[in-house]
């Protein structure tokens, strides 16, 4: 129904505007348009304004500090977290070093003749047990672990890489306060998960496989060859994944040094790709696509396969494709960051310091990066100044509606005045007093003795008008003819009605049906063609 | 005239509406997150990142969802916070948009308000091929649907089919004899004889045979077998002959040695080659791998064979029906909307096989037991899987399955079940090795079997 309504409003504004070429506006049209023309040119001013202040270009702008505070804050908390657990971790080695160093000598053994105990190794490590679980739940680790460099059977052949290990892992590192820690048991003696509890996990394993973690190895022989303090010595692994298991990882890993400063083992914490993303994934409802990385940086490359993602799965480099990202200035507010044959992504970046100045791997950088895919980006931009020219668009609508309820509220009331001034009985009043004034003034004007003015009045000579005027009157009833003869003699319709002794409204009635046979509009027509009729009498009496 | 203003104002608000407000439906141009927790760690992690991802990756981006894991835990610890939402506990978490639940747990949160039904978000056609027995057990008793049907599990028989067959061909014991839980037992007495022979030297020294992950799960479904129930409304039913046969064939190999007495998962057990066979979950069959390791880490690789769950003598053929479903919180329609369609996708067959084949689980559709299963079968890698996928439309044709009964003190009777029988059978197992320094086996197991099941039907009434 509205609909059908706006279809007419729409016609209607059509033909008044088709008739306005032929007769001119009409009212109501030309205040619409007056009024569309001067709120459309304050919009138009606003749009300039908005222009030359550079509003539509300012998305990429604002985008950057907002993602730089982001990246700032994600850095902090990173630096801290992984920085907290480094120093955990170098408390633990101290500890587990000294712890057992003593149970060792407490057996007749030392670190340097570990390999020699191979029947000691499962009970050196049960006795470590508590230490390192209760290690593991004051971190901000998903594991811990402790490496001794000797294996329970020499004489197997995988020997050389195999190492005596019990490895835990938090399955909810996540976990609400004041929850126990839900541990298993990932490489150790089955003997140890069995007498303390503790559920192993489907990939366990008795020993660890040295060959598959080769930093656990490196670690060692640095250790060995430069004598550095626990707290230099420490390691940041690059994203990885255990034997056997597909979940990412990254270990931080402090060698065992006896007081002798024999290397005999590492221990450390683990943190989980799972315990990354549900603590560094960037929560800002405003950047969907928005996901942080902790990478490992090759001159200008993030080397993707040692990084730990944090994000939607659907925003970020899917695993299978880890490889590396090629950093270059994007050309505008972001650095651009391409996969080779891949996506390219915009975002940010800001190096963290995972080492002391003065440690073995100070060398090593690493940065957190926050971005996005271009595409993301893009949207996110556009969809500010989309939003703005939708506003003005309502604006405009708006606009439209106001210009045309206006008008026609404005334009309603005189129309309708005009309209009065063509009936009979001026009495009633507009409310408007300029009209109300004309109506008076007509009435007045209608009220003067139409004999005694001097008008205007047709040609002298009788027109075909005139003559079928006088022609109708023959047309008359006798209760009309009575009528008009008393207007001939100049009565007013007042007067009539007293003198025929009829109502007003009688009187009106066959006001209508003499106006109808006589062929005129009005009653001052009607008084036209009576003092044309009088007129002619004069000049054919004239004549005579 | 009014009316005419009033319509035009109507008109042009709603205009100005649509144009600022949001849609019920869903857009890809404005993604909407929902989060997941999920009991699935380890390998099952990497088959849910990957699935998840995939969905991200099509249909979430084509329709503009994407699943956020939020939390991975134990099962018991995820139902443990579910609680606490339930509960209103101070220092409880937000409810995930999407939860692997229990009907347990899931009858708490909906008490609360707290789930919305999914009836409304499936069609009758869609909601039909999947199996009614699982869907059954996933609408709670206001007839609606809260637990969808996702991660189902039956217990299964994994035997250690390379130890096994040295035991049979040195004792004529075959693998058909398992099929009941009198053959079992008396395969458990054999084998504990059997091991004690390897080491003249030392006696008692034998080896278990069998242990089961939950023995109140083999009561329940023993008692179902013989046609009757465990359950008595709330309360348990252990004063009849049929929960008497079923505690003498589980005591006897018990105490003797056959059977071990462990509170722990028996797949533990078994990639040491401490015990040759055990019933447990589906759903455990990845923790049993393809090597077993000794204490001095030689390893030996070693096959399983993947039986249907055993009978008792004379019993039908009925399994457990396990394992959660996935619950939707109740939300946003749009939220609600977005959670559903990842469980449409989640549960479609082809998707549905794919997890099936990496976990264990059952599939929960009737299509996918038709159309899929045998090409999975023959495609898949896991031998162990494939051996398990076989059993599983054994037992779907010919298994009945039995669900556990729902009501609050459920899994309170259930601890207090297992604790009860380890506690018994552990000290009847320590009387009967004290008691064989000086008797013949046969008078010391009597000795201490005797009152046994007297003390354990007394525990459970004294709820100790």
């Amino acid at each position: 129904m509205p609909k059908q309504r706006l279809m007419e409003i729409v016609g209607l504004y059509r033909e008044a505007i088709r008739r306005g070429g032929q007769n001119g506006l009409p009212m109501r049209l030309r205040l619409f348009l007056f009024l569309i023309l001067f709120l459309n040119t304050i919009m138009l001013g606003v749009l300039l304004i908005l222009f030359s202040v550079g509003v539509f270009k300012a998305g990429l702008l604002e985008h950057r500090p907002v993602l730089e505070r982001e990246l700032m804050h994600y850095t902090a908390d990173i630096y801290k977290s992984f920085g907290n657990l480094s120093v955990q971790t170098v408390d633990l080695a101290k500890e587990l070093s000294a712890g057992l160093e003593r149970n060792l000598k407490e057996h007749g053994g030392s670190a340097a003749s570990l390999q020699e105990n191979p029947d000691l190794l499962e009970h050196l490590l049960e006795e470590e047990l508590d230490r390192l679980t209760g290690a593991l739940e004051r971190s901000r680790g998903s594991g811990v672990f402790l490496l001794l460099d000797a294996t329970v059977n020499p004489e197997l052949p995988g020997a050389k890489d195999s190492r005596a290990c019990l490895y835990l892992k938090n399955m909810e590192p996540n976990i609400i306060n004041g929850m126990a820690a839900n541990l298993r048991l990932s490489f150790g003696p089955m003997t140890i998960a069995r007498n303390n509890g503790i559920h192993i996990l489907p990939q366990w394993q008795m020993e660890f496989d040295l060959s598959e973690m080769p930093c656990f190895t490196e670690l060692m022989a640095a250790a060995r060859e430069q004598k550095l303090p626990f707290s230099r010595l420490y390691r940041w692994s690059e994203g990885t994944s255990l034997p056997g298991n597909s979940e990412r990882i990254m270990l931080c890993i402090v060698p065992l040094i006896a007081s002798d400063g024999t290397v005999f083992g590492v221990c450390g914490f683990e943190v989980s790709e799972m315990l990354f993303k549900l603590s560094h994934t960037p929560g800002s409802e405003s950047y969907d696509h928005l996901f942080c990385l902790l990478s490992p940086l090759e001159e200008n490359t993030l080397r993707l396969s040692g990084a730990l993602f944090a994000g939607n799965f659907a925003a970020g480099p899917n695993a299978p494709e880890h490889t590396k990202m090629e950093i270059s200035s994007g050309g505008g507010e972001f650095y651009r960051y391409q996969q080779p044959e891949k996506e390219s992504y915009a975002g940010l970046h800001q190096t963290v310091s995972l080492y002391p100045a003065d440690s073995a791997y100070a060398d090593e950088q690493w940065v957190v990066a926050l971005m996005m895919p271009y595409q993301g980006l893009n949207t996110l931009i556009s969809a500010k100044s989309r939003n703005l020219i939708l506003g003005l668009l309502i604006l405009m609508l708006v606009n439209i509606g106001l210009a045309s309820f206006i008008s026609h509220k404005y334009v309603h009331p005189v129309a309708a005045a005009l309209e009065h001034l063509k009936e009979p009985n001026l009495t009633a009043k507009t409310k408007i007093p300029e009209i109300d004034d004309l109506i008076e003034f007509l009435a007045a004007h209608d009220a003067l003795p139409v004999s005694g003015e001097k008008k205007e009045l047709p040609a002298r000579e009788p027109s075909a008008l005139y003559l079928e005027f006088v022609r109708n009157i023959r047309t008359l009833s006798a209760a009309e003819k009575s009528v008009f003869d008393l207007y001939v003699q100049g009565h007013k319709a007042k007067e009539i009605a007293e003198i025929l002794c009829l109502s007003i409204n009688t009187i009106k009635t066959h006001n209508r049906r003499i106006y109808m046979k006589l062929n005129v509009t009005s009653r001052k027509e009607l008084m036209v063609y009576i003092q044309m009729m009088e007129e002619v009498g004069c000049a054919n009496a004239g004549n005579k | 005239m009014k009316k005419k203003y009033i319509i035009w104002t109507v008109l042009l608000l709603s205009v100005l509406l649509s144009g600022c407000g949001q849609t019920k439906g869903l857009n890809p141009k404005s993604p909407v997150t929902i989060t997941l927790w999920h009991n699935f760690g380890g390998q099952m992690q990497a088959t849910m990142d990957e699935q998840i991802g995939e969905f991200n990756a099509t249909i979430g981006k084509e329709k503009g969802v994407i699943v956020s894991v939020t939390s991975i835990s134990s099962s018991a610890a995820l139902q443990e916070k579910l609680t606490m939402i339930a509960r209103g506990d101070p220092g409880a978490p937000e409810m995930p948009d999407i939860t692997t639940c229990y009907p347990a747990t899931a009858m708490l949160l909906a008490d609360k308000g707290l789930l919305a039904p999914m009836d409304g978000y499936f069609t009758d056609a869609e909601l039909m091929d999947y199996l009614p027995r699982f869907l059954e057990e996933g609408r709670l008793p206001d007839g609606k649907l809260y637990v969808f049907p996702f991660a189902k599990s039956t217990e299964v028989l994994f035997l250690n089919q390379t130890l096994f067959e040295r035991f049979s061909s040195a004792t004529g014991v075959t693998a058909d004899s398992l099929a009941t839980f009198e053959g079992i037992a008396d395969a458990a007495t054999q084998y504990y004889r059997w091991t004690d022979q390897q080491t003249p030297d030392i006696s008692n020294d034998g080896k278990a045979f069998y242990t089961a992950d939950s023995f109140f799960n083999l009561a329940q479904v023993g008692m179902e077998q013989m046609g009757t129930s465990l359950f008595d409304g709330e309360k348990l039913r252990l004063n009849t002959p049929e929960f008497e046969q079923i505690w003498n064939t589980i005591l006897e190999p018990a105490v003797r040695g056959g059977y071990a007495i462990y509170d722990g998962y028996s797949s533990d057990l078994s990639k040491t080659g401490d015990i040759l066979c055990s019933t447990g979950s589906t759903a455990g069959v990845l923790f049993y791998g393809e090597e077993i390791t000794y204490p001095n880490n030689t390893k030996e690789a070693v096959e399983y064979a993947i039986l249907p769950y055993p009978t008792f003598e004379g019993g039908k053929r009925i399994a457990i029906q396990r394992g959660g479903g996935l619950a939707v919180a109740k939300s946003t329609p749009e939220k609600e909307k977005a959670a559903t369609l990842f469980l449409k996708w989640f549960t479609a067959p082809e998707q549905n096989m794919r997890f099936v084949a990496s976990t264990g689980y059952l599939p929960v559709t009737g299509r996918a037991f038709t159309d899929h299963m045998e090409r999975e079968i023959s495609e898949n890698s896991n031998p162990n899987i494939q051996r398990l996928l076989r059993t599983a439309i054994t037992v779907h044709e010919e298994y009945d399955f039995y669900i556990p009964p729902v009501f609050d003190g459920f899994n309170t009777i259930s601890a207090s079940f297992e604790a009860s029988f380890l506690a018994i059978t552990e000290q009847r197992r320590e009387q009967y090795m004290e008691s064989l320094k000086t008797m013949e086996p046969d008078g010391a197991f009597e000795r201490a079997a005797n009152g046994a099941l007297k003390e354990f039907i007394a525990r459970q009434t004294e709820g100790r």
